[in-house]
């Protein structure tokens, strides 16, 4: 058993990979599109230094479904992969046996679906059997009161139980869950966990809105937006634009001694089938430092991108740990072309506007932000003008006319050293609402002080310009 | 921006419309195909192509405001679009693909950008689509020219630093079957230089529907040595199709070998030279065209007969690409 391979974090998302795949069962096609499909759907988490527990209203695992559950590997597993469009990720049938034996030795599963109730029993001792690997099957004892599964965990390791026991372990596994399972619990499942709801992330980007004075080909702050058909069982949807205004020279300073968090949310989120599979992604994975795109820095923190990959599980570039992102995936590759082109669009801009961070500012920060979902119900009401790709992965593209500022408008930035007390004093002397300002905001406000009186006692001699 | 003569660059010329037969040879729809270049202050390749086809619609990128504003002011036909870009920038922000796209990635320096320049390229034209890129090939000469007042130790010393900074610059492109250093022979560097193309088209390729197919490349002096590699992209499920095609037409494409960069070499010649050449000229013997030729023309051009024979074959190979200059008196 591969419990070694698998952080306990990890093997907890596996079980509620479990439970989504549960909602998706159930769902018919056209629920399944809707806006807030897993509305009613929960995940209750609980543990202590001796037992985890897992429940949810999800549908249960149906008789007919038992024995691929139970099996170690999946033998069936194109098929589970893809049972009418749902969405599904637990492809390799794996994840809940090596959750059940990454935490303890002993657990009772209780499922109940609309048509059977059934408690499946592995016993303390049960992986040290050498002949008897049958897995005991009984009616259920513990009847649940709607259909759902619970998962009792217990004779938990020595690990798992001190990781339990810590305070650290239940933020770092909310984090975890509010971030990979953004998607989802925006789209209305409820996971708690010891009590704490877990509350998503949100990923979005500045969209300028569209009107018959500003359609899609102006120039103005939007997504890069490409959107592939069905290729090959999988549809890939990729946005990437600004979150925020561009950071001036003493945010991007502030960002690099560690002083805002602004950076965490900058880079790339990839979703598998509503899973995030990585999270605001700043290295090679995203294309960061290859091809023509630099590293990251945090000049670069505004930019923020998503990219979706919907459609039969076995095909989607997830590792066998379905949390990571299988790199060498050729329709990964393809998408990373498309990623990097977009990103490029938003260093670009960056750089364009990197010494008129101001005006900038105004362009951006007034714009409403817009998630993957809203920016895909805009792609398809047809308001955006898509242009079909002819290389690459087939597809549409909507590149967005960036604002370039004027040169001649351009500033320029005015920036050099001097003593801090001397700088203080000067600033003490001249400077009006000297006891208002904060002390990080006074060198620039003294240096703008003294430019612009610079500026007015020439302009009286040659002219203002 | 100081742009040197185009009548002292002979090397160049050639290889400009050798550019230009690629050019005729792959092309497919002239209504439904465009030409980007590079252009320079005076557009020559632009204009050569207008010339040949007249429907081609033409784009010309310069990222220099002012070598911009001197290209419209030499700007022959409304054929012709003038985008004051990068070509990076270009690619990115405005680029959409016509049926058939000729780039020539005319670069005077050699340098990661460029080639990043042109591994982002090669993923976004369409299928048939002809790239030509031109790179500065020439080995580094620093170690030469100050080699006799150095020791022994300095110039180990100095070679080990010029290499350790090569492999540092271009360690991400180089390829590991033609590792040489840019202290070897220009043969060599040319062929270095022409693996680091290879490779980044086929990493930047990899996972793409396209390839890269290798039509040629050569090597000539212009000041410096200049490389320009020339191939076609296509889809890989229709390569042997259109491979066979352009067969046809003279164009041999290479799938799996890159065979190595072709000299352009061509001599100096008078116009009263070159007509009593010309005479001569298409023979079917290329073994002893040299000495034929220099039989017709009985005295040497270069250092002793070899020399001269090279010389008159390199002619007799390009003679019809050979630019004509002359000077016009008033």
């Amino acid at each position: 058993m591969l419990t070694r391979d698998i952080a306990l974090e990890d093997a907890i998302l596996d079980l509620l990979d479990n439970c989504v795949d549960g909602v998706q069962r159930s769902l018919t096609k056209k629920q399944r599109q809707g806006e807030t499909p897993y509305k009613g759907f929960k995940a209750e988490i609980t543990f202590s230094a001796s037992r985890f527990v897992i429940a949810d209203n999800c549908g249960g695992i149906p008789w007919s479904e038992h024995d691929r559950a139970f099996r170690m590997g999946n033998p069936s597993a194109n098929r589970a992969a893809m049972i009418d469009g749902a969405l599904l990720v637990g492809t390799y049938g794996i994840g809940m046996k090596r959750a059940i034996f990454k935490m303890g030795r002993s657990a009772v599963i209780s499922t109940r679906t609309n048509d059977d109730a059934y408690d499946v029993t592995i016993p303390t001792g049960w992986t040290d059997e050498e002949d008897d690997w049958e897995l005991a099957v009984t009616d259920s004892a513990n009847r649940l009161k709607h259909s759902g599964t619970s998962i009792t965990i217990e004779d938990l390791t020595a690990t798992t139980s001190s990781r339990f026991r810590s305070s650290d372990f239940l933020d770092a596994l909310l984090e975890k869950i509010e971030t990979h399972y953004s998607v989802i619990l925006t789209k209305g499942f409820s996971v708690t966990v010891n009590n704490r709801v877990a509350k998503p992330k949100r990923i979005a980007v500045k969209f300028a809105e569209l009107s018959a004075k500003s359609t899609s080909t102006q120039a103005a702050i939007r997504p890069y937006i490409f959107r592939s058909g069905n290729e090959d069982d999988v549809e890939v949807f990729v946005a990437v634009g600004l979150r925020e205004p561009i950071p001036d020279a003493e945010t991007t300073l502030d960002e690099q001694e560690g002083a805002t968090f602004a950076t965490d949310f900058a880079g790339w989120t990839v979703i598998c089938n509503d899973r995030v599979v990585l999270y605001c992604n700043r290295d090679e994975l995203t294309g960061w430092g290859t091809a023509n795109i630099p590293r990251y820095h945090t000049q670069f923190i505004a930019i923020s991108g998503f990219v979706e990959f919907k459609g039969n599980a076995a095909k989607l570039p997830t590792t066998t740990t379905k949390r990571g992102l299988e790199f060498s995936s050729v329709l990964y590759q393809q998408v990373l072309n498309r990623m990097r082109d977009g990103t490029r669009m938003f260093i670009d801009y960056t750089n364009w506007w990197k010494q008129n961070e101001a005006h900038s500012k105004q362009q951006v920060q007034p714009l409403p932000s817009k998630t993957m979902n809203e920016l895909k119900e805009m792609a398809d009401s047809a308001t955006i003008k898509f242009n079909p790709t002819r290389t690459g992965l087939a597809g549409e593209i909507y590149k967005p006319n960036l604002p370039k500022p004027i040169s001649e408008a351009v500033d320029l930035r005015v920036a050099f050293y001097r003593p801090k007390r001397v700088v203080m004093r000067l600033a003490e002397e001249l400077l009006r609402d000297f006891e208002d300002i904060s002390e990080k905001n006074i060198p620039r406000s003294l240096g703008e002080h003294l430019f612009d009186e610079a500026h007015s006692k020439i302009g009286k001699k040659v002219g203002n310009k | 921006m100081k742009h040197p003569a185009y009548h002292l660059r002979t090397n160049k010329a050639v290889d400009r419309l050798s550019w230009i037969s690629q050019v005729r040879d792959s092309l497919i729809n002239e209504r439904k195909a465009a030409f980007y270049s590079l252009g320079g202050p005076f557009l020559e390749d632009l204009k050569l192509a207008h010339v040949a086809f007249p429907k081609l619609r033409l784009v010309s990128l310069e990222s220099n405001t002012q070598t911009y504003k001197r290209q419209k002011f030499h700007n022959f036909t409304s054929q012709l679009a003038l985008i004051n870009s990068t070509i990076d920038n270009y690619l990115i922000h405005h680029y959409e693909p016509s049926d058939q796209d000729f780039f020539w990635l005319d670069f005077t320096d050699l340098s990661l950008p460029r080639l990043n320049s042109f591994r982002s390229l090669v993923t976004k034209v369409p299928h048939c689509s002809l790239i030509r890129l031109t790179l500065r090939a020439e080995p580094d000469s620093t170690l030469k020219h100050v080699e006799k007042h150095l020791s022994d130790e300095q110039s180990s010393n100095l070679a080990a630093e010029i290499n350790e900074k090569f492999e540092k610059d271009y360690g991400a492109v180089l390829s590991h079957d033609t590792k040489k250093t840019p202290l070897c022979s220009r043969i060599d560097f040319a062929r270095t230089v022409q693996m680091m193309v290879r490779r980044v088209s086929s990493e930047a390729l990899a996972n793409a529907n396209t390839e890269f197919m290798h039509i040629g490349t050569s090597r000539y002096d212009d000041g410096s040595q200049m490389l320009s590699v020339t191939g076609m992209v296509i889809d890989r499920d229709g390569s042997q199709a259109v491979m066979n095609h352009l067969k046809t037409k003279g164009i041999l494409i290479e799938r799996d070998v890159w065979s190595d960069p072709v000299e352009i070499k061509v001599p100096v010649l008078s116009i009263l030279e070159r007509h009593w050449l010309d005479k001569h000229l298409p023979q079917r013997d290329r073994e002893s065209l040299g000495k034929m030729l220099l039989r017709k023309l009985k005295y040497q051009i270069d250092e002793g007969e070899k020399h001269t024979e090279d010389a008159l074959r390199q002619y007799a190979k390009y003679y019809r690409e050979y630019p004509n200059f002359a000077k016009v008196n008033f």
